[in-house]
């Protein structure tokens, strides 16, 4: 009598071989998280990983309406798009509950807008549910939104699908929130400076003789007052950082044209502190379970 | 490749390889010329917008068909006795290029006696034949067809051949036969050049060295052998439908009616392999005190084709649960409004983001659309307009498997030439402000906005758009990029008919 020969079910296999190729993968894929560059190495300075890290949530504060904070952190949030890794081109989503999102601000920066979803949620339970989706959708790069209101289980629910989805979440929020619980993993505020590229509104040559036309049948004038290459600059605090020092500042730029960031070259102050200055978003920091972990084995 | 006239005009050549289309558009941008673009063939949405042209054109023609390859590019109609009603054939020939170039294509229209001519003669015909070649009387018989030259963004005059005689159908090379590319690459190597040169030689010569289908192809453009138009008749919707004995507000069962009413349509799409892009589900209650029926009714889209019940159940139940019924229901019916050949990808042995990714994207947006609304989850497309808040419009992102190509055409493109002139926040309406200025045309040197006063440091501009007279009335703007003392940025603008200030956005 021959012995009996049970072949596995060709699905038992494959989940076999599956586990066997992950545990491989996740040897060779160490350190597991990798940091988005901002394409400015003075503000990548700022982060303890060199970078935005894929699978946080970073805050963006800004101190008043037409800071530019908003268009920082979207010019950043887009380079997670070209450090994605799987083979399908991933998506940037902007959630736009106020129905302000203007598109035609990011033409000539070298992005597809093909790539570009935006979310126009009615009430703010659907503008937390479609952060919340997006955020953990492995095949979405980076997810933007301006959220001025925030209450914390909703802040950990967000954070919670960003690390779960390994997208990266850029929170344009107002400079008032400063202080407040926080689940960002990065928070920083945006200061606008003020760049001297424009014509002073004083001055005597303050008049309208050189228009610029731009009609349906013309094209403005290359280089008239109007469409001169302009800059935005900003100094940039990292207010908390898990796992690294806060109340660091950086000043860059930023050439509106095509969206490069660089260090300026005059106000560059890079000044480091090492102890929180909000004591309630150490709180948030000690809830973290990571960091519990952490603290644990220690 | 394909390329359209205006390409054409550019140097580039069909068939040409995209490297060398490459080359010679870089050559071009050194001299200033405007950029080419490109686009992926896409077999399956040529096809598709065929078949819609096709249906259309069965006002000209009971009996409309598509060529008969595995890529048409041509429709056959049988135009026997119509082209009478229609006012004769020249005036046929002119209603329906009328009609082509509506839908924005370009044509080349042909009517011959048999397909194999009407095909030839609208493929390779050089002009317009009068009718004075061949009386009216020898075409009684006639089949128009209409080839459909690409999708061009320009339609153009189109090219009309009324009628043919043999003579003429002699005298066109032998592609127009419809024949295999070998074959005709060999008659080539023979030296055979023009259908002339076939006719010219013994049939039972051409039998043993081609075989039948070019005799076949011959003697069909000849009418020797009868070749007939298969019509085309669209697909009737799928619909599935399941009647209540007993009218019922229990969610559970309403669920299960509808699994199983999903299970019955996905097979209905797997037999003839399609995906649903919009699904419709009507829900018929009683509503008792009026003694009368009520439907309640809700459309679910799709980001990409999809015949699985899973998926399909999901967003359902997603819409189910924001819905209150208006009764008990009485009767449940599904229907697949569009759907759409699905494009089924291999999976992956590896199960990790990279293998998921694409098909995580489309449940996303198939997620988001059934909840926040089809119109909320969009993709951006921009226009050539000057005035900002008509300078894009957001398309939906499910529910029409013809979408529009998101981003932006070329054109577009070069009219939003002023990257970071326009700020990222945009007043829906713009706000009437109080600016003051030094002289009257002048820049804003401050303006006030809510209950605050902005003294402005430095401004761009003045950036004059002036447009939208064909519309609701002339729009005369003078545009200001300004910047506050602590460098915040505003755009705003002077209305140059009452010369009012407002704001209209925030570099936000």
């Amino acid at each position: 009598m021959s012995p009996r020969t049970d072949k596995p079910p060709n699905s038992q296999v494959l989940a076999a071989l599956r586990q066997q190729i992950h545990a491989c993968q996740q040897l060779d894929s160490l350190p597991a998280v990798e940091a988005i560059s901002t394409g400015c190495a003075g503000l990548d300075g700022l982060f303890p990983a060199g970078g935005i890290q894929r699978g946080q949530l970073a805050e963006w504060l800004s101190p008043y309406s037409g800071s530019g904070a908003g268009l920082l952190s979207l010019a950043i949030a887009w380079r997670a798009v070209d450090c994605h890794r799987p083979a399908h081109r991933p998506a940037v989503v902007v959630v736009d509950r106020e129905k302000w999102f203007y598109p035609p601000a990011l033409v000539g920066w070298e992005i597809d807008l093909r790539d570009l979803i935006v979310l126009r949620p009615t009430n703010k339970a659907d503008e937390l549910w479609a952060l919340d989706q997006s955020l953990r959708c492995p095949a979405v790069a980076a997810v933007w939104s301006w959220l001025p209101r925030l209450d914390s289980r909703d802040f950990r629910r967000l954070q919670l699908a960003a690390e779960q989805g390994g997208t990266l979440g850029m929170l344009l929020r107002p400079a008032t929130v400063r202080g407040q619980p926080s689940w960002s993993d990065v928070q920083l505020l945006v200061e606008p400076q003020e760049v001297l590229d424009g014509t002073p509104a004083r001055s005597e040559s303050s008049d309208a003789r050189n228009h610029s036309i731009t009609a349906t049948a013309s094209h403005p004038a290359s280089q008239s007052p109007a469409h001169q290459h302009t800059t935005h600059r900003w100094k940039i605090t990292l207010l908390r950082c898990r796992a690294g020092a806060s109340e660091k500042s950086v000043t860059i730029q930023m050439n509106t044209t095509t969206g490069q960031l660089e260090l300026c070259p005059t106000n560059s102050t890079l000044t480091g502190s090492n102890h929180e200055t909000h004591s309630l978003s150490l709180v948030s920091q000690l809830a973290h379970p990571k960091i519990n972990r952490r603290q644990s084995r220690a | 490749m394909y390329v359209s006239r205006l390409a054409r005009e550019t140097g580039l050549q069909p068939g040409m390889s995209l490297a060398e289309a490459e080359a010679l558009e870089a050559s071009h941008k050194s001299h200033n010329q405007a950029r080419l673009h490109w686009e992926e063939h896409d077999a399956l949405a040529d096809r598709e917008r065929l078949q819609q042209l096709a249906t259309a054109s069965q006002q000209f023609s009971p009996l409309v068909g598509l060529e008969a390859t595995d890529h048409p590019s041509c429709l056959l109609l049988d135009v026997t006795n119509s082209a009478v009603r229609l006012g004769g054939e020249r005036r046929l020939t002119e209603q329906v290029a009328d009609f082509v170039h509506q839908h924005d294509y370009h044509s080349r229209l042909a009517i011959a006696d048999t397909i194999g001519a009407a095909w030839a003669i609208a493929q390779f015909g050089s002009g317009s034949c009068g009718s004075g070649d061949c009386g009216s009387g020898d075409c009684g018989s006639g089949d128009c067809g209409s080839g459909d030259c690409g999708s061009g963004d320009c339609p153009a005059t189109n090219h009309q051949s009324l009628i043919t005689n043999h003579t003429q159908l002699a005298k066109l090379p032998i592609e127009s036969l419809r024949l295999e590319s070998s074959t005709v690459a060999l008659l080539h190597q023979l030296g055979i050049q023009c259908i002339e040169d076939l006719l010219a030689l013994p049939r039972r010569g051409l039998l043993s060295r081609f075989g039948t289908e070019l005799l076949t192809r011959l003697d069909q453009a000849f009418g020797e052998i009868a070749e007939s138009v298969e019509a085309f008749s669209p697909a009737p919707p799928l619909e599935q439908s399941w009647a209540l004995e007993h009218p019922t507000s229990r969610r559970d069962t309403i669920e299960q009616v509808v699994m199983h009413l999903l299970s019955e349509l996905a097979q209905q799409l797997h037999s003839q392999q399609r995906g649903v892009i919009q699904l419709q589900c009507r829900l018929y209650c009683d509503v008792s005190q009026r003694d009368t029926s009520q439907r309640l009714e809700f459309q679910t889209g799709f980001y990409q084709p999809t015949s699985s019940v899973e998926d399909l159940a999901e967003l359902l139940r997603i819409q189910l649960e924001r819905r209150t019924l208006p009764g008990p229901v009485h009767q449940i019916v599904l229907t697949a409004t569009t759907t759409s050949r699905r494009s089924d990808q291999q999976n992956s042995l590896l199960d990790d983001q990279q293998a998921r990714s694409p098909h995580a994207l489309s449940h996303l947006i198939n997620r988001l659309s059934s909840r926040l609304g089809r119109n909320e989850v969009t993709g951006v497309q921009l226009l050539p307009e000057a005035q900002a808040e008509r300078a894009f419009h957001y398309i939906p992102l499910t529910g029409d498997h013809c979408r529009v190509a998101l981003g932006s055409s070329t054109a577009a493109r070069r009219h939003h030439h002023c990257a970071g002139w326009r700020p990222l926040g945009l007043k829906t309406t713009p706000i009437p402000l109080q600016a003051t200025s030094v002289t009257p045309d002048g820049p804003p040197i401050s303006f006030r906005h809510g209950n605050r006063t902005y003294q402005i440091a430095h401004y761009w501009g003045p950036e004059r758009v002036e447009t939208g007279w064909w519309r609701d009335g002339l729009v005369q703007r003078d545009y200001y990029r300004v910047q506050d003392q602590f460098g915040c940025r505003f755009w705003m603008f002077r209305n140059l008919e009452d010369g009012r200030w407002f704001l209209h956005g925030e570099f936000v």
